[in-house]
């Protein structure tokens, strides 16, 4: 594999897989923009796109992108209220992706710490998990 | 002194006749249920705008004194006819802020009526009203976000996807 392929390899912390990324919303009718930037686990068990907590949405809707409600499905089979918008991932970790970055969906809901990077996100890769030694590396697929 | 007759009146035999003709004999699927659900009073006739009167059966009743009483200021054209549960709640919406299981339940009540009445396609994503009037409908989730991002509606809206219990979620 060459190594302009790779996107990130690191050792988990505490346990999972988390990478530092950083997640851009464009309010298309104004051209304003807010930036997330956080830890994001990567979580094959999430089928949407990128999860942060819903304490962002004031954040948000400061650029006039008002988060549309919906629902979430949890783990448990538990339906809960959550809130979406559209947004560009544009860096992980070191590797930043070309502008304005790739499209997602963003899920607001909760009180996580911590973000998701889902499998609509994943596709675009591919992820190796080494779970004895707590590795993982992203790279685009050969 | 000559008696004179209309020529809207008719005897009963001739009546029953009008009202059981059919011009024509064959009526698709569509036609007889809406009928059949007319008839048997499942949902109220969302094409027809009777204002001061109600339809039962083919006759017009006048109902004015009781207008206020059966007017449905959010009932129109294109939009679906909502149990009485989802009715409810969204009353109740206009007052205080609803649970997040009540919030979810409405969400679930107005997508599931939505989906038969407009005989959206399993699998495709939306974006309605609370009163059930689509707004957007796409293929997938990010075109759909795409298409409302930085929009603005009149009214709150929420997206679904069709046939599914959540827009997206853990599996």
């Amino acid at each position: 594999m060459s190594s302009d392929q790779h996107i990130f390899e690191g050792h988990y912390t505490h346990g999972r897989p988390y990478v530092r990324a950083r997640v851009a919303i464009f309010n298309p009718e104004t051209g304003r923009q807010t930036i997330i930037e956080k830890d994001f686990w990567i979580d094959t068990g999430f089928d949407g796109g990128i999860y942060v907590t819903q304490s962002h949405i004031p954040d948000i809707t400061l650029i006039g992108v008002k988060p549309v409600a919906g629902t979430i499905g949890m783990a448990g089979g538990q339906t809960s209220p959550a809130y979406r918008c559209l947004a560009y991932l544009q860096q992980i970790g070191d590797h930043e992706f070309p502008p304005p970055g790739i499209e997602a969906e963003l899920v607001l809901h909760g009180s996580d710490r911590h973000g998701l990077l889902g499998l609509e996100i994943l596709k675009y890769w591919s992820t190796k998990f080494d779970g004895s030694n707590e590795f993982f590396t992203i790279s685009w697929p050969s | 002194m000559a008696l004179y007759v209309p020529v809207d009146v008719t005897s009963d035999e001739e009546k029953q006749f009008a009202i059981g003709y059919r011009p024509l004999p064959i009526a698709t699927n569509e036609q007889e249920s809406y009928r059949f659900e007319r008839d048997q009073h499942l949902r109220p006739d969302s094409s027809i705008d009777t204002r001061n009167g109600s339809f039962v059966k083919d006759f017009l009743i006048a109902t004015e004194t009781h207008y206020e009483k059966i007017r449905s200021g959010e009932f129109s054209f294109n939009n679906p006819w909502l149990p009485t549960n989802a009715l409810k709640l969204l009353n109740k919406m206009k007052g205080v802020a609803l649970t997040e299981k009540e919030l979810v339940r409405l969400m679930e009540l107005v997508a599931e009526r939505a989906c038969v009445h407009f005989q959206l396609t399993e699998g495709r994503f939306v974006a309605m009203t609370f009163f059930g009037r689509i707004v957007e409908v796409s293929d997938t989730r990010i075109s759909l976000l795409k298409k409302i991002q930085g929009r603005k509606y009149r009214e709150p809206i929420f997206v679904w996807r069709i046939g599914s219990k959540a827009f997206s979620g853990r599996i």
